[in-house]
């Protein structure tokens, strides 16, 4: 079994050509994880696709904008794209922070938003960024355009809820504005080509008092589906910060891991470690040098 | 041959000079294995074990043979000689036959005419096993009833080197103290950027092969495929190419994989060409042994060592491969430079179903070094002294006497030197005052620490050491210079073109060094052993001078002078007196091919005499040592585990620099691979399967991970080394671990007995397995 | 639509270092394989084939990727930067000078990627400080070196470039 190759030129003839050809057609963009994923499928991709469906001569699938209050970013758009992007650095720091500590220049420069979504890997550094932002996904399929909220489009590590036929082709989010303020930190075992041993963002408001009135916490690389951790976001709403309040807080993002995952081989080591990376970034979001 | 060239200023050697292979390098032309192509060329993929210990009962290459593009099938069957091979016990199939013993070990390999048709052939391949109770440790592999590898090997063992010095049992019997420690390493990869690849190309009219590739030793290529195709040594012709790294690797893979395209361009009489893919690399080519080592030290209450027993284990993996001499290394230096009166040594070799374990730069110094240094500062935190006074009181000093009985008098003993001179350069003694250690308040803390070792320069009582090279003057002046050493990407041929050019007087442009070529030149052994500049180097000079003996004569002749007056150097020939008259080095060189001369020269360089006891691990194991001290400052993050190696300092000892600037490029390479040593490297083997594949698995360090290095050179001119050049490649390699794992002591508390001190084991002192993430598929 | 069918080859026309090429492929061949087997470029290098190593670096309309992850159909129309391309007329770019001179080079199978990481970066920043550099290298791994040399001579290249530049030479 060979592999077949189509560059479709709009999204409704990439969109139909997926559908006919459901788990025989993987989209392909800017190739980081799909390349690597068909070598080892090895070359004759047993079991893998039988088509490459390349999505990036649709014209319009890369931008980064604002909309009012409320950030579009086209699934093409690259991870250096983002990192860079002043709108995206100063209206949602964590994200850029994120997109930056993916990979090398090599990857950062080819790898899409999009594809680092639709993979869907545990250890995925944008994903918890786009949690904490309560980000939407703009999907586009045989039936039309439908948007949905990001942590629903994830079924488990590596799977998604999108239909055959349905290509992710923005991500949406409203911006950071006054009072807000963020943070993303990562543990990986490099400073770079590091995949997140455990990551944490956070978005924080706080009111004129100094009270914080409403936060974000989404770990990464510890949950079976990405996802906030809402005890703990309680834990800091309503409180001005102090270090009593952030340790339960991120005490209970540590005591939520093991709720929803078990006792596993790595719990040892993740929950202290996602507990004190969670209270880093909190205080990171706050503005406060944890250190 | 001590005329006056000999008392000039050096114009060439111990100055920083261009390496003569960078321009092809740099501009993409360098050919390396997997860049060469030729007419009607075929490609060969290898079908590896399924099981890693199994009876092979039939091999079924019929359906494998119908695939469109495939030439042959080629199994071990189809192998005219030898069908196993190996450096010191002929143990290793070329193909297997009759058993597996690793999930590496090769079966069957497809010939055909494209890459993709020869993989998709793999797959029709039909073996049928039995499969064999299998071993994974050597602890396990030693224990009564252990499934046996090797048929004439019952008890798994492959060697034991005993050392024998005084009566450790007195020395324990007077030591105030005694402490006892475990320590473990891990399997590492070389990871050489460049996976291996040969091409053989045919001579069916002369019966005879010619093999390009990318070879660490040519010359033990060309016996193993002499070997198994069963034809004199003449028949085979092994030509090195740019080598994309080795450190050791590339040499019995090599030999294998040199062996297995000749068998094939045999069998299909056109070229055949095999280039690894990175995971096929780790999967199937050696690592670095893993060692259990258990010491055992006696002190005296002021710090005095009394008495040392150590018991070690490596594991070997299936095949003896290196181990033999591996291990004897870790054997003659497992003390550390330390005088002790009273030791005890046990090094033991193991087979186990795991990857074969051989040659990797430190060649079985890293391990002991780790337990040995980080055992140092273990005593002294229970002794309450510094670590470092604690070495320098027992340190080798000039006349010291070593664990195997060996009286260091015929060289500078540097040791204090280079302690003193890596702890002045991170500013060891202020930072072990005014880093707080774990009583710090924050979750990063800053330690020091230091290690130092003593390590025997070339091949030792190993084996037989000498090498020859040709160097040929042409009528114009420019030079041919042939070596029977090989680069592996570390200079080799820089250095040995500046030896050459400086005998000789010409310029480093007048030289071209000829790529490595077993038709050429005399078998000059392995380029292992961090041996290329003390004994190449001697042979270059030796023919290089010889050759200019010749011209200088001429010389004489044209300038109306003795030669014994006359000076060659920077292209020039002149009279030393009186420099003006001087005549141009290219006319001197015509001027002697015009009489009649013989321009080339042969040069030998034979290591001086060594010896070894094989009962007591007594003797002068080898000519001489260098010395070496790598100190580091670490930030550890107390909360994640999380090690970063801000600051190196690394002092060595090289008798002679011939290239500052290569040796620098030495040390700031060795400290990046010994970080990676101490902090993140290590192959998962899970029974016998290699978890770590990949680069995105087996992580080494990138440009982001490296510390600040200050390089210190060290220069105590040997007597029996070129200029008194000794060797600096695998001494960088072999110090930093156990320097981080003390500076991490230092700064936490937490004594690491395990390599590498990685995530997990510095927050919890130990290792949880499975902890990887991939690229791409599933993972995290 | 361009459509591909399995185990078909097409042509497809691109620019490598300036000079249009056509060359024919498969759905499953990579932009290394055209460069290496069609063009016999081999200055660029494999090492891990999942984009780890950076051996295999090119610059694709300007930008470093690894060439190793990049389907081949995808560059038709675009432009290919190799190593090959980087000496002018048998004179060596500043940064293969500098890579000469500060030692930069030792066994040479990274070096076609990490110079092409290295010019990408240039291009963009032609002021780094050792940082940026260890940045934009980071993505290339170097078993030799220890990247010291390699950043210094990056290092030294942008000055030199920089110099080049103010003298009026707008090349590089």
């Amino acid at each position: 079994m060979s592999l077949g190759y189509v560059l479709p030129e709009s999204l409704s003839e990439a969109s139909k050509f997926l559908r006919e050809h459901k788990q025989d057609a993987r989209i392909v963009a800017g190739g980081t994880d799909v390349m690597v994923q068909l070598r080892r499928g090895g070359i004759e991709g047993k079991g893998g696709p039988r088509w490459l469906v390349d999505i990036t001569r649709i014209p319009g699938l890369a931008y980064i904008r604002a909309e009012g209050d409320v950030i579009r970013i086209g699934a093409m758009t690259t991870h250096a794209e983002i990192a860079r992007s002043p709108l995206i650095r100063e209206r949602s720091p964590l994200l850029a922070e994120a997109c930056a500590s993916i990979g090398s220049p090599q990857i950062r420069a080819r790898g899409t938003i999009g594809g680092n979504i639709m993979n869907a890997s545990p250890a995925a550094d944008s994903i918890p960024a786009f949690v904490a932002l309560s980000a939407r996904v703009r999907l586009a399929g045989p039936e039309g355009v439908r948007d949905a909220a990001i942590s629903d489009v994830f079924d488990g590590p590596y799977k998604t809820t999108v239909q055959p036929g349905e290509i992710l082709v923005e991500v949406h989010f409203n911006a950071l504005t006054a009072g807000w303020s963020s943070a993303f930190v990562k543990l990986g075992r490099r400073e770079a080509l590091a995949i997140a041993r455990l990551s944490v963002a956070v978005v924080v408001e706080r009111d004129s008092t100094g009270r914080v009135s409403r936060a974000s916490i989404a770990p990464g690389a510890c949950l079976p589906m990405p996802s906030r951790v809402a005890p703990a976001e309680a834990i800091v709403v309503g409180k001005v910060a102090d270090e009593e309040v952030v340790k339960s807080a991120a005490r209970e993002v540590a005591e939520e891991m093991v709720r929803r995952t078990g006792v596993r081989w790595s719990t040892e080591y993740k929950k202290p470690v996602v507990e004190a990376l969670t209270r880093r970034a909190i205080w990171k979001a706050l503005g406060v040098d944890a250190h | 041959m001590g005329t006056t060239n000999d008392r000039i200023v050096r114009t060439i050697v111990n100055r920083p000079a261009r390496r003569v292979d960078a321009v092809e390098k740099v501009t993409g032309r360098a050919r390396f294995a997997a860049d060469l192509f030729f007419d009607g060329m075929l490609h060969a993929r290898v079908l590896r074990a399924r099981f890693p210990h199994a009876r092979i009962l039939s091999i079924d290459t019929r359906e494998a043979e119908r695939v469109p593009g495939v030439v042959a099938v080629v199994t071990h069957a189809d192998i005219p000689g030898a069908r196993a091979f190996g450096p010191v016990r002929q143990d290793m199939p070329v193909f297997a036959f009759e058993k597996t013993r690793y999930l590496g070990d090769g079966v069957a390999m497809v010939v055909a005419a494209t890459p993709v048709a020869a993989e998709r052939a793999l797959s029709q391949i039909r073996v049928e096993y039995q499969e064999l109770p299998a071993v994974f440790s050597p602890e396990d592999a030693l224990a009564k009833g252990a499934p046996v590898l090797h048929e004439g090997f019952p008890d798994n063992i492959v060697n034991h080197y005993p050392v024998r010095k005084g009566d450790v049992e007195a020395g324990f019997a007077a030591s105030d103290l005694v402490l006892e420690r475990e320590y473990r390493t891990q399997f590492v990869e070389h990871a050489y950027i460049e996976p291996e690849a040969a091409v053989a190309v045919p001579n069916p009219s002369e019966g005879s092969v010619t093999i390009y590739g990318s070879i660490q030793n040519p010359f033990t290529a060309r016996r193993v495929v002499a070997q198994v195709l069963g034809v004199s040594l003449n028949k085979v012709r092994v030509i090195q190419c740019t080598m994309g790294g080795s450190f050791g690797g590339k040499d019995d893979i090599m030999s294998c994989m040199c062996a297995r395209v000749a068998v094939a361009a045999m069998k299909t009489g056109r070229p055949v060409k095999m280039v690894n893919t990175r995971e096929e690399s780790i999967v199937e080519s050696y690592k670095r042994h893993p060692y259990f080592m258990r010491y055992k030290v006696g002190v005296k209450k002021d710090g005095r060592l009394q008495a040392m027993e150590i018991y070690i284990l490596a594991d070997a993996g299936a095949y003896a491969s290196m181990t033999p001499f591996v291990t004897w290394r870790s054997a003659v230096q497992a003390t550390g430079p330390y005088e002790i009166s009273n030791v005890k040594t046990d090094v033991y070799g193991v087979f186990t179903n795991n990857t074969y374990t051989g040659a990797m730069r430190g060649f079985g110094s890293p391990q002991i070094i780790f337990a040995q240094e980080s055992l140092m500062d273990e005593l002294a935190t229970e002794l309450g002294m510094d670590p470092l006074d604690l070495r320098i009181k027992n340190g080798f000093r000039k006349g010291s006497v070593t664990a195997s009985g060996q009286v260091l008098d015929e060289h500078k003993v540097s040791l204090i030197e280079v302690m003193e001179k890596a702890a002045d350069a991170i500013g060891y003694r202020e930072k072990r005052k005014a880093y707080p250690g774990p009583t710090g308040r924050g979750s990063k803390v800053r330690g020091v620490g230091l290690a130092a070792s003593y390590r025997g320069v070339s091949l030792g009582a190993e084996g037989i050491d000498a090498t020859g090279a040709i160097v040929s003057v042409q009528q114009d002046g420019s030079v041919y210079l042939y070596a029977g050493l090989a680069e592996n990407g570390q200079g080799l041929r820089t250095i040995f073109t500046q030896i050459a050019a400086e005998e000789l007087g010409c310029n480093l442009e007048d030289v071209v060094f000829m790529d490595t070529d077993t038709s050429l030149i005399p078998d000059g052994g392995p380029t292992v052993a961090s041996r290329s500049t003390t004994m190449g180097g001697n042979a270059v000079r030796d023919a290089a001078r010889k050759v200019r003996e010749t011209l200088l004569g001429v010389a004489a002749e044209l300038l109306g002078a003795s030669s014994g007056e006359i000076i060659s150097s920077g292209g020039k020939v002149f009279v030393a007196e009186d420099p003006a008259r001087s005549v141009d080095f290219r006319e001197v060189a015509r001027a002697a091919y015009n009489r009649g001369e013989l321009m080339a020269a042969f040069g030998w360089y034979r290591a001086p005499k060594v010896s070894w006891d094989e009962e007591t691990g007594q003797g002068k194991a080898y000519f001489t040592y260098v010395y070496g001290c790598q100190a580091a400052e670490v930030e550890v993050d107390t909360e994640t585990g999380k090690v970063r190696v801000l600051k190196v300092a690394a002092a060595h000892d090289v008798g002679r620099a011939i290239n500052p600037a290569t040796v620098e490029g030495q040390i700031y390479g060795g400290v990046a691979m010994g970080m990676g040593y101490g902090t993140l490297e290590e192959v998962e083997m899970v029974k016998g399967v290699t978890r770590t594949q990949n680069f995105d698995e087996y992580l080494i360090a990138t440009s982001m991970d490296v510390p600040e290095v200050i390089p210190v050179i060290v220069e105590n001119p040997d007597s029996y080394g070129p200029y008194g050049a000794k060797t600096i490649g695998e001494p960088t390699c072999e110090l930093l671990a156990p320097a981080v794992a003390n500076a991490v002591y230092h700064a936490t508390g937490r004594r690491i007995r395990e390599l590498p001190l990685d995530l997990e084991r510095v927050l919890l002192g130990r290792s949880l397995k499975a902890t990887r993430g991939r690229r791409g598929s599933e993972g995290a | 639509m361009k459509k591909v069918e399995p185990g078909a080859r097409t042509t497809i026309s691109f620019k490598v270092n300036g000079k249009r090429v056509e060359v024919e492929a498969s759905g499953k061949d990579r932009l290394i394989d055209v460069l290496r087997e069609a063009l016999r470029l081999t200055g660029t290098k494999e090492g891990c084939g999942i984009g780890e190593c950076g051996a295999c670096t090119v610059l694709l309309d300007g930008k470093p990727v690894n060439s190793c992850l990049v389907p081949a159909f995808q560059v038709e129309n675009r432009e290919v930067e190799t190593v090959e391309g980087l000496a002018r007329d048998g004179v060596l770019h500043p940064l293969q000078e500098a890579f000469v001179e500060h030692t930069a080079v030792q066994c040479g199978f990274c070096t076609p990627g990490m110079l092409m990481s290295a010019l990408a970066l240039l291009r963009e920043n032609p002021q780094p400080t050792r940082e940026d550099i260890a940045r934009a290298i980071s993505g290339n791994l170097c078993r030799c070196t220890g990247y010291h040399q390699i950043i210094a001579a990056v290092e030294a290249a942008a000055k030199k470039m920089r110099a080049l530049a103010e003298g009026g030479d707008k090349e590089c």
